[in-house]
């Protein structure tokens, strides 16, 4: 007895030191002072970030590079500002641009920013192909430092708003990333610190790194040297947080125990109405230039028929979900959102619930008689509470047309997959899509050209030569003026030639947000406006204030 | 007894193997174009062919497989597409905290399936028994994620006594890491603050996880002790005038924690399995939480390490409750060396 | 032949391995069976959830709210006279739902079992009869790799990787579950060969298959039986999982799951749409757990 005991007490010792060697000391985790809460600010959002700026494309990842980077040039209502760069001019070629980049930035490892840095995060964007790296794909050659604050792009052709572009271009420390290069594929460049910039900064930005767990949360803390300075903002958080918090019930509690101070904005109108009965929380509504459109894939039957895709604009119930579902959206005018330069509106405008019509377009469909033969696979994504009200709403129309309408919920990852590939498309899909930066063009350019088919900005399968070259000489064009006037041009094409898409709105993000938090870019807005700032640069931390 | 042992090592180690050929095939044959999955169809193609040369995707799958086990075999599971980064490193991260929680359910299972299974053995056919018996089907019919809900919810949102989201308080630094246990660390290095604060959080979604798995052990618990107390040996014992707490102790409890050890052992798997809903719930940040979510974004990588590690685990624990039982009950040695 | 057969079943009824003629066993199942109380109920809560899933869009007051269909004028409203269980967040009456989950529950046990039993079965027939052989080996330790994951987990994972529908979750489900009947029928079976009256047959010439299908297979049933009654709660279980994280039926056809997962995501203002899923599904699986459990009761031989 005593002996067995003996052995049964060895045995889970064993397993004890066995489980504690597989839980070896980890990155980032360790010990530290936290920091006192009450001077951070808490922002819930999707998933922890991805801080490598040239890889950043989730919501996470490009609030993080906003505020931890700082960006060649930096986006406002008309165009955009000097910001790492002072001044710039292009050769009337459009093909050599010059920059002069700011003396005395320092990044967080105290070394001063300089041309070769620019020059460097470039090509390494360009190099690694992921990001933002598809807004200069095929335009830009490659970059060079021409003297220590001078750097000049060399362009494979002419890009038209390339400056208004380069919002996206965050600089990076060239000394720090080539001091931490891992095995990799880019030569010379090893893993160009792609290991490295996933549990660390190295940019100049308002905010530095302090600690990242991973599908947990994220939090930086000030920059004190930041070049901006932080004189003027004394009440600036000291520091940020994101929470990845996935269940809208934690959200809820969170907010209600003041562990949270803004959440993210894919809470259900349910959620919010709850938040705003409570005690110092409001719901705040800004906007980021995001369309929700509903991408109808113009190569299957039976959406393959105009007639049918102008019938499903005419089944949507644009009150409702503009009311009660996408509160305080706006009502879209055209492909490209109202605010971006270069949209005009369209006769997408008319878009109602009308089901006469819809039935009228349906019967001068070729599909008139077998319309209801076809299963119209419907893809929601999960965990995106509004959407599916969107397509149970739709669908309960289409049943009153005989109109099969198949929903699928898949979470984000696979709806990217599925729309990979033109065989695993589905008929529709409900996505919301931002411009990069503020242009028309290459808005277009990732909706409806025939080289973003395959991605999930494209779910219409447009493939259409006409509107590629359209498209491509608009871009390419110099004059500001005379590439408005393509962009519109290609605008009413569109819509007019293959109605691919049902524009549903131009979405509000609502956010509860606790009362002792200023954020100016609401709260200096207009009673009734809905202010908008480019997406990213909604959420700057430094120009925030708490007041506790 | 070392023999027992050797083999069952043995066969295990055969079996494992036959596992990693069935995650391999399920996280590299069945689902599509790997690179578009873990790049996103913005990558350029040239970054695409990069990751199938470094994943080794244009050889024959036998090779892959070979490749990969290798890898796997040298703790490199690969990168993870969502976290972008090895895949070993956020398993060391996120393991701790799910053993940590598996380990607290454990200890609420033994307790309270032994004190409740006593004491319905003790007062049976009374309303202690009733009682318990009701509780269990309470547990049987509520899946762990339906109770951790109303957990969260009672202790969440009406009464809020008890600390309910992740493993720490936000405002509380997590102790040194030593085990990566925040509770054994705190003690360890003195920082009780924390370790009492961990240790809160550990109770809601331990208990929530260990409830139906519990009350299904204290019933057959009560069953064996009923059954046992019925045989010869007991009247015997009893008439010769042995006092109670020793048999109850040497006689009865001892030949009757068999089949609920047994039992218990195999919850452990259901343990493990309902940790993914329950994780989830609670927003614990442990290696099923890491798990569903690379299930769900289709992080292959990510999938065939948690799906391998989990089964290592429930060998360990199967081969030990194997063990252990041959110690308690001599007679299974002869049965369980012929498997 | 036929006489070899009578005179193996002879001695196996009095070994207790065969049960005496039918009219006599119905009698003495009933009176085993009916004997607890509790696997009457769960007769009765097995009978009332087959009711449900057959008649259910006969017997709810909102059929159409199964399918498409939308109300956002009466949307998320709590348990009332018209709405017994409240309604959704587009409106659709609750009660009508949960009513109609009855239905998919079902089919997904029916079909897993349908499914993973007879190939489980077989194959355990053919490891326990050829027991000690290379095929014994082969199939039994395919049979532990599949049983050397837990059971949700494989089953999420292979979900996860197929499209998400109700097709899909109910084959992850299988491939999981096969193994568990291999592994009970072999353990039966593999003791069952070495007797004598099997051995009997053998002698004679009685063909494998015979031997399999006569000799050995009906000593597996009760256990089988047992088991799949006491499995339907477990399936339903694992069907609920994966439904809750979206691997399972799609919108707007409803599932336990997937209305639990809804439905917590409006918690705790909305306490409806998550309380009576789950009320719904405590209900089938109790039913099923004490049916087996009187199953068990009745198939035991020991008896008391």
């Amino acid at each position: 007895m005593k002996k067995g005991r003996n052995l049964i007490v060895g045995l889970l010792l064993a397993a004890a030191i066995l489980l504690a060697a597989c839980a070896a000391p980890t990155g980032g985790s360790g010990g530290g002072e936290a920091t006192p809460t009450d001077s951070i600010i808490r922002v819930g959002i999707s998933g922890t970030p991805d801080l490598d700026p040239a890889v950043a494309m989730t919501n996470s990842s490009v609030v993080a590079a906003a505020n931890l980077y700082d960006p060649l040039v930096w986006p406002t209502a008309e165009g955009v500002k000097p910001w790492v760069a002072e001044r710039w001019i292009v050769s009337d070629d459009g093909l050599t641009y010059v920059f002069d980049i700011r003396q005395g930035i320092s990044f967080h490892d105290g070394t001063e920013l300089r041309a070769s840095d620019v020059a460097f995060s470039m090509n390494r964007k360009m190099a690694m192909g992921e990001g933002w790296a598809y807004l200069w794909e095929g335009f830009v050659d490659y970059a060079e430092a021409t003297g220590d604050f001078e750097v000049t792009f060399h362009m494979l052709k002419p890009f038209g708003s390339f400056v208004n572009s380069l919002v996206r271009l965050f600089i990076v420390n060239e000394a720090l990333i080539m001091d931490n290069l891992a095995n990799g594929p880019y030569g010379e460049f090893g893993d160009y610190g792609r290991a490295f910039l996933t549990n660390n900064t190295a940019g100049s930005g308002a905010y530095t790194f302090r600690e990242l767990v991973h599908q947990d949360f994220f939090e930086a803390v000030r920059f004190d040297d930041w070049f901006m300075g932080w004189d003027s903002r004394p009440n600036a958080p000291m520091g940020f947080r994101q929470l990845a918090v996935p269940e809208p019930a934690t959200v809820l509690m969170m907010m209600n125990t003041g562990l949270m101070d803004k959440t993210d904005q894919w809470q259900s109108p349910e959620n919010l109405a709850a938040m705003a009965e409570m005690d110092g929380i409001s719901i705040s509504a800004i906007s980021t230039y995001t369309m929700q459109n509903m991408y109808l894939n113009t190569q299957v039957a039976p959406m393959d028929c105009i007639y049918f895709r102008r019938a499903i604009a005419f089944m949507f119930d644009f009150d409702t979900i503009l009311n009660d579902i996408l509160v305080d959206s706006v009502k879209p005018i055209g492909p490209v959102p109202a605010g971006i330069a270069g949209a005009v509106a369209t006769s997408a405008v008319d878009h109602e619930l009308d089901i006469e019509r819809a039935r009228a377009y349906l019967a001068l469909s070729q599909y008139a008689d077998t319309f209801q033969d076809y299963a119209i696979e419907f893809l929601v994504i999960a965990d995106v509470a509004t959407a599916e009200v969107v397509a149970l709403t739709f669908q309960a129309v289409a049943a009153e047309l005989g109109m099969n309408i198949q929903i699928a919920r898949a979470p984000w990852v696979s709806v990217v997959d599925r729309m990979g590939s033109l065989e695993t498309s589905p008929h529709m899909v409900s996505i919301a899509a931002a411009p990069g930066f503020n242009d028309a063009g290459t808005y277009l350019e990732t909706r409806y050209h025939s080289a973003t088919t395959g991605t999930w900005t494209q779910g219409e399968w447009l493939l259409d030569p006409r509107v590629d070259a359209m498209i491509d000489a608009a871009i390419a064009t110099v004059d500001e003026a005379e590439r408005f006037a393509l962009y519109a041009q290609i605008q009413h094409y569109i819509v007019d030639e293959f109605h691919p898409t049902v524009f549903l709105a131009e979405l509000t993000e609502r956010k509860a947000i606790r009362d002792d938090v200023v954020w100016p870019l609401w709260h200096d807005a207009a009673p009734g406006e809905i202010p908008t700032a480019l997406f990213g640069f909604h959420q700057i931390f430094a120009d925030m204030e708490l007041n506790r | 007894m070392l023999r027992f042992i050797g083999k069952r090592l043995m066969m295990g180690v055969l079996v494992l193997i036959g596992t990693s050929m069935l995650i391999f095939v399920i996280a590299r044959v069945v689902p599509g174009d790997v690179a578009m999955i873990a790049l996103g169809a913005r990558a350029t193609e040239s970054a695409r062919e990069a990751l199938r040369e470094e994943l080794h995707l244009n050889d024959p799958l036998p090779v892959q497989y070979v490749i990969w086990l290798g890898n796997v075999l040298q703790g490199d599971f690969g990168n993870s597409f969502i976290t972008r980064r090895p895949v070993a490193d956020d398993v060391r991260q996120f393991f701790p905290a799910t053993l940590e929680l598996v380990f607290m359910s454990g200890v609420f299972i033994v307790l309270g399936a032994f004190s409740l299974g006593m004491l319905a053995g003790k007062y049976k056919n009374t309303w202690v028994d009733g009682l318990i018996r009701v509780l269990s089907y309470v547990g049987i019919a509520f899946p762990a994620f339906v109770v951790g809900i109303v957990l969260l919810l009672i202790f969440g949102h009406n009464f809020q006594i008890m600390p309910i989201l992740g493993r720490i308080s936000p405002g509380v630094a997590p102790p040194t890491h030593i085990t990566g246990f925040f509770v054994l660390d705190g003690i360890l290095t003195g920082n009780f603050a924390a370790a009492g604060n961990a240790f809160l959080h550990l109770l809601l979604p331990s208990f929530a996880l260990a409830l139906g798995p519990l009350v299904q052990s204290a019933r057959i618990l009560r069953s064996s002790l009923v059954d046992n107390s019925n045989k010869e040996y007991m009247s015997v014992s009893t008439a010769a005038g042995l006092p109670p707490s020793l048999l109850t102790r040497k006689y009865l409890l001892k030949p009757s924690a068999g089949p609920t050890i047994t039992v218990m052992g195999l919850d452990f798997s259901a343990l493990l399995g309902q940790a993914f809903l329950v994780e989830r719930i609670f927003n614990w940040p442990g290696l099923s939480r890491y798990g569903i979510n690379a299930m769900l974004n289709k992080d292959l990588n990510a999938i065939s390490a948690v799906v391998l590690i989990i089964g290592i685990t429930f060998f360990l624990v199967n081969f030990i409750v194997d063990i252990i039982i041959v110690f308690i009950d001599p007679r299974m040695r002869i049965g369980r060396e012929s498997v | 032949m036929i006489g070899v057969t009578q005179e193996a079943t002879a001695i196996a009824k009095k070994k207790g391995w065969l049960s005496p003629s039918t009219k006599e066993n119905f009698r003495i199942y009933k009176y085993k069976f009916t004997r607890n109380r509790l696997s009457v109920f769960g007769l009765a809560l097995v009978a009332i959830s087959l009711f449900f899933a057959f008649f259910a869009l006969q017997i709810v007051p909102f059929p159409e709210h199964i399918g498409a269909f939308v109300d956002h004028a009466n949307a998320n409203n709590p348990p009332s006279a018209v709405h017994w269980f409240g309604t959704d967040n587009v409106g659709r009456d609750v009660f009508s739902r949960v009513i109609y989950c009855f239905r998919g529950a079902l089919l997904m046990s029916i079909v897993v079992l349908a499914i993973s039993v007879p190939v489980g079965t077989v194959l355990g027939l053919i490891a326990g009869y050829n027991h000690g052989r290379p095929v014994d080996t082969v199939i039994m330790r395919i049979t532990d790799v599949f049983l050397s994951i837990p059971a949700l987990i494989l089953a999420l994972s292979i979900a996860s990787i197929l499209t998400p529908n109700m097709m899909n979750s109910m084959l992850a489900v299988t491939i999981m579950w096969w193994p568990w009947y291999t592994r009970l029928v072999y353990t039966q079976s593999s003791s069952v060969a070495k007797e004598y009256f099997v051995r009997n047959a053998e002698l004679i010439g009685a063909s494998k298959f015979h031997i399999i299908i006569k000799e050995i297979l009906p000593n597996c049933f009760s256990p089988i039986f047992t088991k799949m009654a006491l499995d339907v709660g477990w399936v339903l279980l694992m069907g609920a999982a994966l439904s809750f994280v979206g691997l399972g039926e799609q919108p707007p056809i409803p599932a336990f799951g997937q209305m639990i997962a809804d439905g917590s995501r409006l918690m705790p203002q909305n306490w409806w749409l998550t309380l009576f899923p789950a009320l719904g599904i405590a209900f089938m699986i109790l039913g099923f757990n004490f049916l087996g459990d009187g199953l068990r009761d009745m198939f035991d031989k020991g008896g008391h």
